[in-house]
């Protein structure tokens, strides 16, 4: 079971960071956006469990406002919004530092 | 931690290697050396496998990547270069973070020759064993039926800038130059290709700046699919309310023949003149992949066992990303949930156990339509034990408009699956 809800959990990193540290997000900001464009994606780690599960949930039936995240939350099974929640709970929240980006090689290949 | 050829050869015999130096100390404790694993790419599916590897195998996995660039340029984002509210700098990146931090071997070659009886591969300057070897080989272009744009010299000219670089500097340059009143032509291949919505991101973006830029110009986007194939209403409305008189859309044009010196473009139908012309090719499974040979569904991409990503033709060998045959799209979200599945399985292969019987990913693929708003398409996959593929599960869909909140969303995804792939 731990195998299928990391890889799980792994793939909400393209958005939520790896390990569930967006970066940018302040630590535990689990709940506002704040000043920086990239703080608009919560972090996920140390999140509070009965939290995220009453947040999927209401994505998942529609009865909370959502851009993108109803489309995740309603394909997922209660057991793996659960095992989630338990999952990202236990991960040490820190600061994920944005990678930063150089000039293009001039003998990139193409 | 970069390490040198002779170094390598040095470490290559001591199994853990210099990779468990960066691990806590709890993680290398009783962790006997579980084999080699060689990954040939570093893209996002074969950045992201051999970070994976590292994490999940606690460092008793030696990972050696090979890969023929010295960069890392990100597709995603790319289309923006020639909106021109992104530059190509913005988009690459050093492979350094990656290696440090997870102790990967790293080697700079590019693969000559695989050999799945013996578990060799060659490169053009050594050769490397392994006990499981990982194809990430992304996507190599077919001009079989328009072989005037196969050469540098051609694509000088007619770039496809379907691989982020100096082709996508190239493009954007070639539209800045056009004059107001000029002619953007672009196409869509026949499905399936890489990125199923960048097409159509393209001609929203090139019409972002001839709008407001060289607004008596024009995009024609000539599609050689029946329709709009991903996120359909929304690229309709932007192209046809947006962009109005803009962008010109004509599906079921399949480009035929390419005329270079009078820069015309001919389809079943029609002639097309063309100020600045941008083809994207067909497409197959890059090259590594044909090589090993594993590109059996149509000679073009390479069938897999979607529990471990292991090839259907040679056993410990596993191909991920845009090469894989699956009717799902080739996105770097995809490319990344693929190489994390594979990871696992590895890891669990390799110490004798099952992988996970049931895998579940997301993908979430953002398309800007101007410099600031974006839409989306999301799903989450889920494997089906009966058909023996990922199938879409229940409650996945589009955006309901474009929006800038999804613009910012869109740049924070890039910045988490940069760092997620890259460090």
């Amino acid at each position: 079971m731990l195998l299928h809800v990391r890889t799980l959990a792994a793939s909400c990193a393209a958005c939520h960071g790896t390990d569930g540290n967006s970066v940018g997000s302040s630590i535990n900001n689990h709940a506002t956006a704040t000043q920086n464009d990239l703080s608009h994606i919560n972090s996920l780690a140390a999140i509070d469990k009965t939290d995220f599960i009453s947040k999927m949930q209401a994505f998942k039936l529609g009865q909370r406002p959502a851009t993108v995240m109803h489309h995740h939350a309603k394909g997922l099974t209660n057991l793996e919004i659960e095992d989630l929640a338990e999952y990202f709970s236990r991960l040490p929240a820190h600061q994920a530092a944005v990678l930063q980006s150089q000039p293009l090689l001039k003998d990139h290949g193409h | 931690m970069v390490i040198n050829r002779r170094d390598f050869v040095k470490l290559s015999g001591l199994g853990l290697g210099l990779g468990s130096l960066s691990l806590p100390a709890f993680a290398r404790a009783n962790k006997p050396p579980m084999g080699r694993v060689v990954v040939i790419g570093g893209g996002y599916a074969g950045a992201c496998v051999a970070k994976y590897l590292r994490i999940w195998s606690m460092g008793s996995i030696e990972v050696v990547v090979v890969e023929a660039s010295q960069q890392f340029v990100s597709c995603p984002l790319s289309n923006l270069v020639l909106g021109g509210s992104k530059s190509i700098n913005d988009l690459s990146f050093s492979y350094d973070l990656l290696k440090t931090n997870h102790g990967i071997q790293w080697v700079h070659d590019q693969v000559t020759a695989i050999d799945v009886s013996t578990k060799k591969i060659s490169m053009l300057r050594g050769e490397l064993s392994y006990d499981r070897l990982v194809i990430a080989p992304g996507i190599d272009f077919i001009y079989d039926d328009l072989p005037m744009l196969a050469s540098t010299e051609a694509q000088q000219q007619v770039p496809h800038a379907w691989k982020a670089g100096w082709q996508t500097v190239n493009l954007r340059k070639q539209l800045e130059a056009m004059p107001d009143g000029g002619v953007f032509v672009m196409n869509v291949p026949k499905a399936p290709y890489r990125c199923p919505p960048g097409p159509y991101e393209r001609a929203a973006q090139v019409a972002y700046y001839l709008k407001n830029n060289k607004p008596k110009s024009k995009v024609i986007v000539l599609d050689a699919n029946a329709e709009i194939i991903s996120k359909k209403g929304l690229f309709s409305k932007v192209f046809n309310e947006l962009y109005t008189g803009i962008v010109d859309y004509r599906p079921n044009n399949t480009i035929i023949d390419v005329n270079l010196k009078a820069k015309t473009v001919k389809t079943e139908f029609d002639s097309v003149y063309a100020d600045v012309l941008n083809i994207i090719p067909s497409q197959r499974a890059g090259k590594v992949a044909q090589m090993a040979k594993l590109n059996n569904i149509d000679k073009r991409w390479c069938e897999v066992d979607f529990l471990s990503y292991e090839s259907k033709l040679a056993p410990n060998v596993h191909v991920i990303g845009d090469a894989v045959s699956a009717a799902l799209p080739k996105s770097a979200h995809m490319a990344t949930n693929q190489a994390k599945v594979c990871a696992s399985a590895i890891v669990q292969l390799m110490a004798g156990l099952a992988p996970d019987a049931m895998p579940v990913f997301a993908n979430t693929c953002y398309s800007y339509v101007t410099d600031k708003a974006a839409i989306h398409v999301a799903n989450v996959y889920r494997y089906d034990a009966v058909k023996k593929i990922m199938v879409s599960a229940e409650g996945g869909g589009v955006s309901a408009s474009p929006s800038e909140q999804e613009g910012l969303y869109a740049k924070a995804w890039a910045q988490n699956i940069w760092a997620d792939t890259l460090t």
